[in-house]
């Protein structure tokens, strides 16, 4: 054995550097779910009443709901009785400042490189950690507010904003959407909200990171950002897990506001524990992401590198429904070992001269399935609308595939809808030539990888950009010989 | 046998008449083609036909299927001894019918193979038999514990008599290990189909003359379900032409339903050609397998011109190294017309090639549906496949559903698709008129050129030009 697959082979037995397990005090909701988890959540979030009704209503709806079979993904069936429904770390008193914060928690959030002090200003990014069902922290709140940007923990604004909550819950995705919104409708425990007043351009990224430690716990947060008109947004996600034996089940729910003139950059890097090499473990990440483009020349953009999860299920959307509006999708995903990813997007032009892109860059390494499924629709009223899709697959050894499923549905003549998708391989001629360079074939592929994703990676806030980076280069590791 | 049942669903109706045919059978009841037969019948009565949650005909409107009295197996005063049709045609029909000179010619007319108005001239390696002919035969039977009680009338007039491998094979088409789930209509042909060609070409034969295979739906007295089931075998390093054309006669709904297997030897090369210029009450459904030898190459085109719902379900197994498939498809349609082509090319060996090619033209309150699948399966390395499906809309009322799909286990391969839809380019347009050209000479040059594309991969020039002249008609040209 050379040094260099010594090298690889050290590095694959590392793959997943965000495994470990942070020993907080805890409590959780009765394992399990019915009528009363719902109402214990509520009561434990101290909600309004028509939140709890809310609630209710979705989960007796969803009693009614079949799980989807459609995705190219297969998995044992879920037990949802078998998780914990809400799991929060026990804290005395609600914290007044960062100091009050549970030291445990804060190293937890320094190993995975989170900024929660407010004394590294210079990472310039608004965070709020959420751990399991609670949020942990919300950074830089006070500067924020000065510019009437309302960025907090959902269940606090709940709690503070009811108004600006029952206006706009489920007003993107409705809690009949699909099985697991319905879900996510009835027990979300908390997420991030974010409110972007008119004409305010937000000074720095926001961020949420999600973490889930406890054991056997669903992760069902909920994220509502809303862009008044002529406001402007970007707004980042990350999420990492442990390695755990047993999968988890993740159900999140982000919508997606835009009014008048008003732009939201949405970006997500998704790096759930993906489970193991033979796929023991890992989060099943089922995921209903949708924004609307309400007002007039508004934009939503969707940014996502998705390389955790031995399950991805998720299809970021774009309601194009004011004229001139716009919507993009960006999205790198990779699959390694047994993992599966069924994602793509959802554009359905409803304005004038509206206009979506969609690029789909998926890379197939092991033994794993990757696919893009979309949906273009051009409403009949969608004068001028234009698409283009372009959805490439990169194939990484002979045991894993690439599926490609867009459905095309025009209905305008004066609209266009461009569609173009293949399929290859590194070429070996590419590889030859790398290497008659002095560059090893595992640098060359990390290379010609990070080259094929640019386009997505580009697009990426600088913070992102980088950590995606080194994240592509892990998933691809011992992927080459 | 009455067919006088009244709104009442297809599916009952299907289940209620085979009942009426099983039991005129006697002791055929237990023969093996039977028990196909009554599989696909069980299956139409445990799942009946599909809705639009049914993912391969999301996009179909099948309310057609009910609220028609369909007759679905033809009356026996329509029957000749032999199985054959008795009905005459009006004269003028011929005129309608495109007239392929010097073909091998063989008419159906409502489900029945018709000798009278067919022409089989010799060809030498080319056997052509009536399905009706191969299936009742006695030999086939053999496994059955009451094979003498059976019609056994299989001498029929211009029908040399089968071979049992042949009857066999046949028999084996029927099979209930179809993807019936995918192609209910399937189930519904091998349920109570009676009556296809069986074209048999022998080993290095090469056919100069088209086959040309003419499917009449009489729907002047009442709706009715034709239905066809073709078998055609082509031997090593065989070389043929298939065309196929669609015609409903009268004021009533008449739906049609074929459903076709091909083999190819290897190194065989077949053209089939499937020309629908239909009436708006005509309905559609054509279904082929294809399975492919070693070095093969099958070239399929589908034109429709019109048609109230027309759907082609296309499928190719290239089973042998350095197959080829080419699918080409043009749909040019207007009014409420609909058109559907579901295709699949399954590529299960190394090294073959395939192309699909999809173009169409939408006007009025026209809808148009592609649904095209490329699977490579694993180890089918250094696979080439392609496909393109472009489309223009001439109205806000015409629709375009379209999916391409690539679905790949192996990574030495290179697939592609491309789907475009749009209006012409304003470019192009303005071209023409600096030249001279009025706007609407303009557009109908360019719709020309784009269909062209499709229309002048067509190798038989007769046909090429009747379609090229239909085209034209429709573009003023």
């Amino acid at each position: 054995m050379n040094n260099g697959q010594k090298a690889i082979e050290e590095l694959t037995a590392s793959e997943y550097k965000y495994g470990f397990v942070s020993d907080i005090e805890q409590e959780f909701a009765p394992k399990g779910l019915n009528e009363d988890t719902v109402r214990f959540i509520s009561a434990k979030k101290d909600e309004p009443e028509f939140m709890l009704n809310w609630r209710l209503k979705a989960f007796r709806h969803w009693l009614k709901m079949k799980e989807p079979d459609w995705a190219k993904i297969s998995y044992p069936p879920i037990d949802y009785q078998d998780f914990y429904y809400y799991a929060a770390h026990v804290q005395a008193e609600s914290p007044k400042s960062l100091d009050d914060i549970d030291p445990e928690i804060k190293r937890t959030y320094d190993k995975l490189g989170i900024p929660l002090g407010e004394q590294k200003k210079l990472a310039g990014i608004a965070v709020d950690a959420v751990l399991d069902s609670v949020s942990v922290a919300t950074t830089f709140k006070g500067k924020l507010n000065e510019l009437g940007i309302i960025f907090c923990p959902i269940s606090e604004a709940v709690r503070e904003y009811p108004e600006l909550i029952e206006k706009y819950l489920g007003s993107v995705v409705p809690y009949t959407d699909n099985y697991f919104a319905t879900l996510n409708s009835a027990v979300f425990s908390d997420g991030s909200f974010c409110y972007i007043p008119k004409g305010v351009r937000s000074p720095m990224e926001l961020s949420t990171y999600f973490r889930i430690n406890a054991a056997s716990t669903g992760q069902f947060e909920r994220t509502l950002i809303i862009a008044d008109e002529g406001s402007h947004v970007s707004y980042l996600e990350g999420c990492t897990a442990p390695m755990r034996d047993e999968n988890q089940l993740h159900a999140a729910v982000v919508e997606l506001v835009a009014h008048k003139n008003a732009e939201i950059k949405y970006s997500t890097v998704q790096n759930w524990y993906p489970g193991d090499k033979d796929g023991k473990g890992g989060i099943y990440n089922f995921v209903t992401k949708r924004g609307i483009c309400l007002g007039d020349n508004s934009k939503i953009s969707w940014t996502q590198v998705e390389t955790g999860s031995s399950i991805t299920w998720k299809y970021p959307s774009c309601i194009l429904k004011g004229d001139n509006s716009s919507g993009e999708f960006y999205s790198v995903a990779v699959t390694n070992n047994r993992q599966q990813a069924d994602t793509g997007s959802k554009m359905i032009h409803i304005g004038k001269n509206t206009r979506s892109r969609i690029v789909s860059k998926g890379i197939s390494v092991g033994k794993s399935s990757n696919s893009y499924r979309g949906l273009v629709k051009i409403n009949k009223s969608a004068e001028n609308a234009k698409n283009y899709s372009q959805c490439d697959s990169l194939l990484i050894g002979d045991r894993c595939g690439a599926h490609t499923f867009p459905y095309i549905e025009a209905g305008n003549k004066s609209a266009t809808v461009e569609h173009e998708a293949t399929t290859s391989k590194i070429s070996e001629d590419i590889l030859f030539y790398c290497n008659q360079r002095g560059i090893s074939t595992e640098d060359a592929v990390g290379l010609i990888v990070n080259g094929y994703a640019k386009e997505v990676l580009n697009k990426l806030p600088m913070e992102f950009a980088v950590e995606a980076q080194k994240l592509l280069a892990i998933s691809l590791e011992g992927s080459v010989g | 046998m009455t067919n006088k049942i009244n709104k009442e669903t297809l599916k009952e109706n299907i289940v209620s008449e085979f009942g009426r045919y099983e039991d005129s059978l006697n002791g055929g009841k237990d023969s093996k083609l039977h028990r196909h037969r009554k599989e696909a019948v069980s299956f139409i009565k445990a799942a009946g036909f599909p809705t639009k949650k049914h993912e391969q005909w999301r996009y179909a409107n099948l309310s057609f299927l009910n609220g028609h009295d369909f007759r679905i197996l033809p009356e026996p005063s329509a029957i000749s001894s032999s199985g054959q049709s008795k009905t005459d045609l009006p004269d003028n029909i011929f005129t309608t019918i495109p007239n392929i000179k010097d073909s091998i010619r063989l008419v159906f007319i409502n489900g029945c193979f018709s000798g009278e108005y067919s022409d089989l001239p010799e060809a030498g390696g080319l056997t052509i038999l009536p399905l009706s002919g191969v299936i009742n035969s006695d030999s086939i039977n053999s496994d059955s514990i009451n094979s003498d009680s059976i019609d056994s009338d299989s001498n029929k007039s211009g029908a040399i008599r089968p071979a049992d491998a042949i009857a066999g094979k046949v028999i084996d088409i029927f099979s209930s290990e179809r993807d019936y789930k995918n192609n209910p209509f399937l189930a519904l042909n091998n349920s109570l189909a009676m009556d296809g060609a069986v074209i048999i070409v022998a080993d290095n034969a090469n056919i100069d003359k088209p086959i040309h295979l003419i499917y009449i739906n009489d729907s002047r007295h009442e709706p009715v379900l034709a239905q066809q089931r073709n078998y055609f075998s082509f031997g090593d390093n065989s070389h043929a032409n298939i065309i196929e054309t669609y015609h409903t006669m009268g004021e009533n709904t008449g739906f049609t339903n074929i459903a076709t297997d091909i083999l190819l030897g290897e190194n065989a090369v077949l053209n089939t050609h499937k020309f629908q210029d239909d009436s708006e009450l005509s309905h559609l459904v054509c279904s082929a397998d294809i399975s492919q030898q070693a070095g093969s190459v099958y070239n399929d085109f589908a034109v429709t011109l019109s048609g109230g719902f027309v759907r082609n379900n296309l499928n190719s197994v290239l089973k042998g190294r350095n197959a080829e498939a080419n699918f080409n498809g043009l749909y040019f349609i207007n009014d409420d017309n609909y058109v559907d082509n579901h295709t699949l090319t399954d590529h299960a060996v190394p090294n073959c090639n395939s192309n699909e090619l999809y173009k169409g033209i939408i006007g009025g309150g026209a809808t148009a549906v592609f649904s095209g699948k490329i699977l490579v399966r694993k180890d089918a390395q250094k696979t080439a496949a392609y496909q393109s499906n472009k489309n223009i809309l001439l109205t806000d009322r015409a629709t375009i559903n379209t999916k391409p799909q690539l679905e790949i286990y192996a990574d030495d391969v290179k697939c592609s698709h491309g789907a475009t839809s749009g209006n012409l380019d304003c470019d192009e347009l303005f071209y023409l008129r600096t030249r001279g050209i009025g706007e609407d000479k303009a557009r109908a040059l360019l719709l020309g050129g784009f269909a062209g594309e499709v229309i002048n991969k067509i190798k038989i020039k007769q046909l090429r030009d009747i379609i090229e002249n239909e085209v034209s008609a429709r573009l003023l040209l």
